[in-house]
């Protein structure tokens, strides 16, 4: 069953989106490692949302659905700030060393990695919509 | 040694960076984590880790992690940690 909350571009609302993952996965036939990876990769999504999808102090929405069936967990991700894709860019390099390993960009890439599929688009309402998906068969 | 349990998410990183600054100002040496408790953590977590194994590294210090549990792991070898971070 698909479940959604909508939160506000503020950090604080983490521990809301925590909570509903949380109760949307209930019951999901998830191995508490893949569900602890699609908790990472949708908290890593929105974070990115909070802190940049929309200019500084300006308030804004987040809509976050989730449909967990037996074949995969789904997450969509959505808001209305400026354009902005998150699949693109460069993935960070893994294997620099220690003194030369940049601090950020590891949000993004962990979303791409944990996850079976993940797709962007800017819909005809002028809204950054993410989706994510973690196939659930794969493992078996 | 400090013990890390539950999560290192978004917003309990921001908590965990002001205790740890405590324990690195009062005693710049060698600074043990243990993972056991560990079970969830987020790139705000990854980031700290990377900033505390610099900054204790510039102080003559070390960060140490032991008992790092198999799904933290998993993390920690996507994003390439387990080869900069000192894990027993």
């Amino acid at each position: 069953m698909q479940k959604s909350l909508r939160i506000t571009n503020e950090l604080k609302q983490v521990a809301r989106l925590t909570a509903f993952i949380a109760r949307a996965m209930k019951g999901s036939t998830a191995p508490q490692t893949v569900g602890m990876q699609f908790r990472l990769a949708v908290e890593e999504a929105v974070v990115n949302c909070i802190l940049y999808a929309y200019p500084e102090e300006t308030k804004g929405e987040i809509e976050i659905r989730i449909d967990c069936c037996r074949e995969s967990l789904t997450a969509v991700i959505s808001d209305a700030g400026r354009p902005f894709d998150p699949t693109a860019g460069k993935d960070p390099d893994v294997n620099l060393p220690l003194a030369e390993r940049p601090v950020g960009g590891l949000g993004r890439f962990l979303v791409k990695k944990l996850m079976s599929r993940v797709y962007y688009e800017r819909d005809n309402n002028n809204r950054n919509v993410l989706t994510i998906i973690r196939e659930l068969n794969e493992d078996a | 040694m400090i013990s890390l349990s539950g999560q290192l998410d978004t917003l309990s990183a921001v908590d965990f960076e002001k205790e740890i600054r405590k324990a690195i100002d009062s005693s710049p040496g060698i600074i043990v984590l243990d993972g056991k408790d560990l079970t969830y953590i987020s790139s705000a977590g990854l980031r700290l880790l990377l900033t505390l194994r610099k900054g204790l590294a510039e102080k003559g210090g070390r960060l140490k992690l032991q008992n790092i549990r198999e799904e933290i792991m998993e993390i920690f070898n996507i994003t390439g940690f387990s080869s900069i971070l000192d894990i027993e």
